[in-house]
C-alpha cells in the first residue's frame, strides 16, 4: 500500500508515490491552507489512503511511520471558528449602545478636530476631544497650536481640564506660552516647571522642546532638563538626590557591618542581619499591600514625582551591578551548579556585591547633582 | 503559620517599584502562575517585591523563564514574605 515504506531510506519512509516530498524541499510545515503532502491524489489517491489508514490505526501509529518523527505532528488540525452573522432582525447584542456615528471631515487629525469643534454637537465634540486625547504630547502641542489659530481656543481652554485632565491643561498652558508673542520669562518657566513636576519625563521634554527651552545634560542614560530644577513653588531635585546619596552610604555601612557579624555565612543571613539592624535603629520598613483575593494582580498606575525618573534610573544602575555579577558567577561556575550556588550565597561575596552596587549609585547620583546645579545656573 | 505554597511560575515583567516603598526591595517582579504544585493559591499572577531580580532568581535576566517558587501565606499584593526560588527549566 505504501511502497516507499519498504525501504530503510529515512527520506523515503512515507513517500507513497506522487505524494513524495521532493528531495530538495525544505522542512515540512503545516498551514491551515496547506493540505500537506499526504492528501495528494484526492480521497482515492495515496494521501487519501493515508488518511484512511490514520482513521483505522490511529494517530500514534501513523506518527511512528514518519521520519524524522517530529517533523510533522499527526493530529486533527485546529480549524478556526467560522463567523456566523446573526439573522436579520435580531436584537442588538447586550452592552452599552454604540455611540452615534459622526463623520469629522478633514484629511488630517487637525482638520478633523477643527471640524468637530465647528460642528459643535455633543457627539462631534466627543470625537474632537477623543482625537486630542489620543495624541502623544509631541503631536498634541502643534495640533493645539493649530486649533488656536483656527479660532477654537476659548472652548478648548474651558474644556481642557474636564475633557483631558492635567495633561491637557498643561499642554494648553504650554501652547499659550509658545504663542503669546513675547519671550518666555523666568517666572513663566518656573511656573511651567511646577506644572510638569508630576508628568512623565518624555512629556516634560516634549513641552520644553516645544517652547524652545529644552536644554539637556545626559548622565548615565538619563536626560536631565529644566524640569528637574526648582520651580516657583516646587523644590529642585538636588536635595532628594543628595538624600539618596546619604542613604546609599548608610547601607554600605550596614552591609559591611552585617558581613562582619559572627554566624553570618550566607546572603540570606546578610539580608536578615541588615533588617534586624534597621529594626533596632527604629527604621521600620512598611510595605503598603492589599490582599489579592482574585489573583487579578494589577501594578498600580505609576505615580510620578519630580525626582522619580532619577531615582528609578539609580535603581536600574544598582541592579545592573548585581546582574553583571551574577552573570560572571554563572560564567565562572556554570548555571545552577553547586559551585555557583556556593559562590552566589557566600556572605562576603554578597556584601561585596551590594557595596559595589551602592557605590555605583553614589557615582551616578553625584554626577546627577553636578548636572542639576549646572541646569539651575542656566535657568537663573 | 500557613502551609507553604509551591508553584511553577514564569517571570512576566520586572520593573522598578514606582512607589519605591522599601529601600531594600526596590523591584516588582510579576510572575504568572503556571502550576500550583503544592498548597492552595487562587491566583493566576503574583507580584513580588524584591531587592534584585538577578539575585532573587539567581539569573542575570529572568524575564520569560520558569522557576519553582515557594511562597508563604498570606500572599499579598505585592508579596513580601519569604521566597524560595529554583530554576525550573534550562536556558
Amino acid at each position: 500500500m505504501l511502497d516507499g515504506m519498504a525501504t530503510d531510506d529515512a527520506s523515503a519512509r512515507l513517500t507513497a508515490g506522487p505524494a513524495r516530498r521532493p528531495a530538495t524541499a525544505g522542512p515540512a510545515s503545516v498551514h491551515r491552507s496547506d493540505p500537506g503532502p499526504f492528501v495528494a491524489g484526492g480521497p482515492s489517491g495515496p494521501g487519501g489512503r493515508l488518511l484512511l489508514l490514520q482513521r483505522q490505526v490511529g494517530n500514534a501509529a501513523v506518527q511512528a511511520m514518519l521520519w524524522p518523527p517530529d517533523e510533522v505532528t499527526v493530529a486533527r488540525q485546529r480549524v478556526p471558528p467560522a463567523y456566523t452573522a446573526p439573522p436579520p432582525g435580531s436584537p442588538p447584542p447586550p452592552g452599552p449602545a454604540a455611540a452615534p456615528a459622526v463623520t469629522l471631515n478633514g484629511a488630517t487629525p487637525l482638520e478633523q478636530a477643527a471640524d468637530g469643534f465647528t460642528q459643535a454637537t455633543s457627539a462631534a465634540l466627543d470625537q474632537a476631544w477623543g482625537l486630542l486625547n489620543s495624541r502623544a504630547m509631541f503631536d498634541l502641542l502643534p495640533m493645539l497650536a493649530g486649533l488656536k489659530t483656527k479660532g477654537f481656543w476659548s472652548v478648548i481652554t474651558a474644556d481642557a481640564t474636564p475633557r483631558g485632565g492635567p495633561r491637557m491643561a498643561n499642554a494648553v498652558h504650554t501652547v499659550d506660552l509658545k504663542t503669546k508673542g513675547s519671550p518666555i520669562t523666568k517666572d513663566e518657566l518656573a511656573e511651567l516647571i511646577d506644572r510638569m513636576a508630576d508628568m512623565f519625563p518624555d512629556q516634560r521634554a516634549d513641552m520644553l522642546r516645544f517652547i524652545g527651552k529644552y536644554v539637556v545634560l545626559t548622565v548615565d542614560g538619563i536626560d536631565l532638563d529644566f524640569s528637574y530644577v526648582a520651580g516657583a513653588t516646587s523644590a529642585s531635585c538636588v536635595k532628594e538626590v543628595q538624600d539618596e546619596i546619604a542613604q546609599a552610604k548608610f547601607f554600605i555601612k550596614e552591609y559591611a557591618a552585617a558581613g562582619q557579624k559572627k554566624g553570618v555565612k550566607t546572603g540570606a543571613q546578610v539580608e536578615q542581619a541588615v533588617k534586624d539592624s534597621l529594626a533596632k535603629q527604629g527604621f521600620g520598613i512598611s510595605v503598603a499591600g492589599t490582599t489579592s483575593s482574585t489573583g487579578a494582580i494589577t501594578i498600580t498606575a505609576t505615580p510620578m514625582t519630580k525626582a522619580q525618573p532619577i531615582l528609578t534610573r539609580n535603581t536600574e544602575i544598582h541592579e545592573s551591578v548585581h546582574s553583571h555579577h551574577v552573570a560572571a558567577l554563572q560564567k565562572q561556575f556554570g548555571r545552577g551548579t553547586p559551585g555557583f550556588k556556593a559562590a552566589f550565597n557566600d556572605a562576603q561575596d554578597w556584601v561585596r556585591d551590594e557595596i559595589n552596587a551602592r557605590k555605583a549609585e553614589i557615582k551616578f547620583l553625584t554626577k546627577v547633582v553636578a548636572a542639576l546645579k549646572k541646569l539651575e545656573k542656566m535657568v537663573k | 503559620m500557613s502551609e507553604q505554597v509551591t508553584v511553577a511560575a514564569t517571570v512576566l515583567q520586572i520593573e522598578v517599584d514606582p512607589y519605591l516603598r522599601d529601600p531594600l526591595r526596590r523591584h516588582l517582579a510579576r510572575i504568572r502562575i503556571d502550576d500550583v504544585l503544592s498548597g492552595e493559591l487562587d491566583a493566576t499572577q503574583v507580584t513580588l517585591l524584591i531587592h534584585s531580580p538577578s539575585k532573587t532568581f539567581m539569573d542575570p535576566n529572568p524575564v520569560g523563564y520558569r522557576y519553582l517558587v515557594g511562597l508563604t501565606p498570606p500572599i499579598d499584593d505585592p508579596y513580601t514574605g519569604p521566597l524560595e526560588i529554583e530554576p525550573a527549566d534550562e536556558h
